[in-house]
């Protein structure tokens, strides 16, 4: 069997062969492919949407706020005047459940009230002729 | 040491950028090609691997951190890029990627791009036959005529490996020659 011997062979070069002049333009295409950097750009039509975002929150809280303010009033007070023409008429209330809503303290103003002088409850009771009627009710 | 350091500078400023980038392709495109064909084979493939690999060049200089040569990253990336071509070339296609080295193999004879005879054909076919390392290390030993230790910087493999490797390639080609 013949002998090879790679270190004993002449060379044995690749064969692969350049073709002629592509080195010529080869930077160039390379160059061109090359990713530039570009500044990076806001769109206008973005930058004004983020606005209207804006501005339509603003318009939004504006709405909503009164009408929950609106809406709290109502349901936690009640008009006094509204309050009174519903107890004078509505008939169902007697005085029993109106003396049971009060306490002490309101006994004590009401006493105050009732702090009347001793000569004009004589003089009352002296021209009242109707006097034994209240006591015998 | 101190030049390449100054030349990764203008390859890294913005402004020197572009000027610095056209004297790295001056500087590496013939190197570059020659490494690539060995293992692409045919022009046209060549070609196009070649200028994915520059253009990954560019991409990634951001993240070169300079620890090693200039050189031996950027061979890194280019026989990354020629291997993964290969890989995929072959999946496309069905086939082993020895396969798919027989049949460029043959299609070199025809190839105008190729000047070689019988013998030559014949070492290319048995390179082809070799493990992908053992065939890396040979063709950058012997056709473009590397040092071991350049070797050694761009595949990452110690120069008593690499000697081991192009050994037991040499050997096998030896065998394939005498029986084929």
């Amino acid at each position: 069997m013949k002998t090879f011997k790679l270190a004993n062979e002449p060379k044995i070069k690749s064969g692969f062969i350049i073709p002629e002049s592509y080195f010529d333009h080869f930077s160039e295409k390379v160059m061109q492919q090359l990713p530039k950097e570009e500044p990076k750009v806001i769109s206008l039509f973005l930058r004004r949407k983020s606005w209207m975002y804006v501005a339509a929150t603003i318009i939004g809280l504006g709405l909503i706020i009164p009408i929950y303010n609106d809406f709290s009033n109502h349901s936690s007070e009640i008009d006094e005047a509204i309050l009174e023409n519903y107890i004078t008429n509505k008939s169902d209330i007697s005085d029993t459940d109106l003396a049971s809503l009060l306490d002490e303290e309101d006994i004590q103003k009401m006493s105050i009230d009732l702090n009347i002088e001793d000569k004009i409850i004589e003089n009352q009771l002296s021209t009242n002729t109707n006097l034994e009627q209240h006591i015998t009710n | 040491m101190q030049e390449e350091k100054e030349f990764i500078k203008e390859l890294l400023n913005p402004k020197t950028q572009n000027q610095a980038f056209k004297k790295l392709l001056q500087e590496y495109q013939k190197p570059l090609y020659n490494h690539i064909r060995t293992i692409v084979l045919n022009h046209d493939d060549t070609d196009d691997v070649l200028q994915n690999t520059f253009v990954k060049v560019f991409q990634y200089l951001n993240k070169f951190k300079g620890e090693r040569k200039l050189f031996s990253w950027i061979y890194r990336i280019a026989t990354n890029e020629a291997l993964t071509f290969l890989n995929q070339k072959a999946k496309i296609n069905g086939v082993t990627s020895e396969t798919l080295q027989n049949k460029t193999i043959d299609n070199l004879k025809a190839d105008v791009y190729f000047d070689g005879n019988e013998i030559q054909i014949k070492l290319q076919k048995a390179i082809a036959s070799l493990p992908e390392k053992q065939q890396l290390v040979f063709k950058m030993k012997y056709f473009e005529e590397l040092k071991y230790e350049e070797i050694s910087e761009i595949l990452g493999t110690s120069v008593g490996a690499l000697k081991a490797s192009y050994h037991h390639a040499v050997k096998k080609i030896e065998t394939f020659v005498k029986t084929n």
